[in-house]
Parts: structure tokens; sequence; C-alpha cells
């Protein structure tokens, strides 16, 4: 009884993802909570797997490189057809106007 | 219609030119991290925008427009990669093989690099540490990371743009993750070993 109450390590690793994404039902969320506070293991293993995560999204993220954005945009200039509106040809505001 | 997407598909290069600086950054991040190099990842890029745009007429706004510019991305990467065959990036790990995880334990002594001059040198490392790690991954599962825990995107729009189910996404992120955490835990130990 007490071991389907609090769930087992097997299940908390199984449930991770849908408990940091908040996506357990309430009475698992409990479940796994419960189990939680009474295993030390799980709890480390928990604040690990979530400091991974951060480490990762800490350590890679790039600001966008600027100047290639530019280049992308001279290669669309040289592709694409010239028939639309904008730098090309006059804008809506500008056909607007007129 | 969303006001954005008409004047895509009315050919105002303005309404490009906005898409290309509003999104460039995600679709180079996700080219980049699985291609690996700058030239081929502009590239591809460029190639994702100029399919997209060439297709607008197709977008039937059901997703959102990123989403569709990074499935795109996602395919002439995956495709570039299988054309080149390099082994620099042939996977070394199949995530779904038990062996994997054979004889690994919970991860300890990772914890965030504190971002100060004192520990730019230690940071620097861990990320050539990580950057070594994902280089054994799958290219899917690299997909998986940049969008997911990087770009932020939802396991739905992410099974979307990977062209799998959602659920698949789930369980492939929380394997990769995993071996990402067990990975850099025995190569930290390891390096430490005199």
């Amino acid at each position: 009884m007490m071991h389907f109450l609090i769930g087992d390590c097997s299940d908390v690793r199984d449930f991770l993802m849908d408990y940091i994404d908040h996506r357990l039902p309430l009475h698992t969320m409990v479940r796994f909570r419960i189990h939680l506070k009474v295993c030390p293991p799980c709890a480390r293993f928990l604040a690990r797997y979530r400091s991974s995560v951060d480490l990762t999204r800490n350590l890679l993220q790039d600001p966008p490189p600027e100047e290639l954005v530019s280049l992308t945009l001279e290669f669309l200039d040289s592709r694409l057809p010239k028939h639309g509106t904008g730098l090309d040809a006059p804008g809506e505001a500008e056909r607007d106007l007129h | 219609m969303d006001e954005l997407l008409r004047r895509l598909r009315a050919g105002d290069r303005g309404a490009f030119d906005d898409v290309v600086r509003r999104h460039h950054g995600q679709l180079f991040a996700l080219a980049m991290r699985l291609l690996g190099n700058v030239a081929d990842a502009q590239e591809v890029t460029q190639e994702a925008f100029l399919a997209g745009f060439e297709a607008i007429g197709g977008f039937e706004g059901r997703s959102k427009l990123s989403t569709w510019l990074l499935a795109i991305t996602y395919r002439k990467a995956m495709g570039r990669l299988k054309r080149d065959r390099e082994d620099r990036w042939q996977s070394s790990v199949d995530l779904d093989d038990p062996g994997t995880w054979a004889g690994q334990r919970s991860v300890g002594g990772i914890t965030d690099a504190p971002d100060n001059p004192e520990q730019a040198f230690a940071k620097a490392e861990l990320r050539r540490l990580l950057e070594s790690v994902l280089d054994t991954l799958p290219g899917d599962s690299r997909a998986l990371l940049e969008l997911c825990d990087l770009q932020g995107v939802s396991s739905a729009d992410a099974a979307e743009i990977l062209g799998i189910k959602e659920g698949t996404v789930r369980v492939r992120l929380h394997r990769t993750r995993r071996y990402l955490m067990e990975e850099m835990r025995r190569r930290m130990q390891r390096e430490k070993t005199p």
C-alpha cells in the first residue's frame, strides 16, 4: 500500500519530463512529490537533470550572427523575383499615398 | 488571414525581410547544430528561406511560420548530412540501445558555471566538453536539444518540425538529456583523473 502511494524510483525517472513540464495529472504529481520527499537519490537526480538542461542552455546559446542575416538578405534579393512590393518596389504605404 | 502571411503571399519584399530578421537566428542555430560549420549552416539557412518563400502559397497557416521554416531547415540539413556522409558527424551512440545505459548512474557535480571572469576558462572548457558529447549524438537528437532546450520550441511543434509523433519527441528528448547528463559526468571525472 505504501509502495503504491509513494511510487517507486523507476516511476520517477519515467515521469520526470512530464513533471518538469507540469503535464502530470494531479494525483500522479502528488505521488511524485511525496516520493521526492522521502527519496533523496531521486530528489538529487531531479536536481541534476534540471541543472544539466540549464547548463546546456547556458553554454550553447550564442547571440544571432548579425552579419549572416545581411548575407541571407542579399542572397534572397538576388534569387527572389522582383515583382513584389517592399525594398525593390513601392510598398503598400507608398502606393496608398499616390 | 494573418497580415504578415497576406503580405508574403503578395510578394512583399519588406515582409520577406521582416521574416528573415525575425527567424534567421533560429534557423541558423538548428542548421549549425546539425552541420557543425558556419558555411554549411548559412547555406542551408539561405536555401530554407528561399524554399519557404517560393512555396509560401502552399503554407496554410495551420502551424506557426517559424515551425514551418524550421521544418524546411531540418529537412535540408538532414538531406545534406546524408549526402555528405561525413564521418565527423556519424553518430556513435544509439540511445535506444539499453547497452548505452549499462553501468551508468546518476550524474554528480554538474553545475552551471558562474558567468564571471574568474570562471571564464572553466566555462569554455565545459562548453568544449559538452560539444564533444553532442558530436556523438545522432542528428535528430541534436536537433531536439536545439529546438526544445535552447529555442524553447514546444514538443508539439518539435514533432511537426522533425516529422515524428509528440510522444516520440518527449521520449527521445528525455533519453538525450539523460545521455548528455551521464556522459558529461563520465568525461568530467575522466579528465579529473590524473
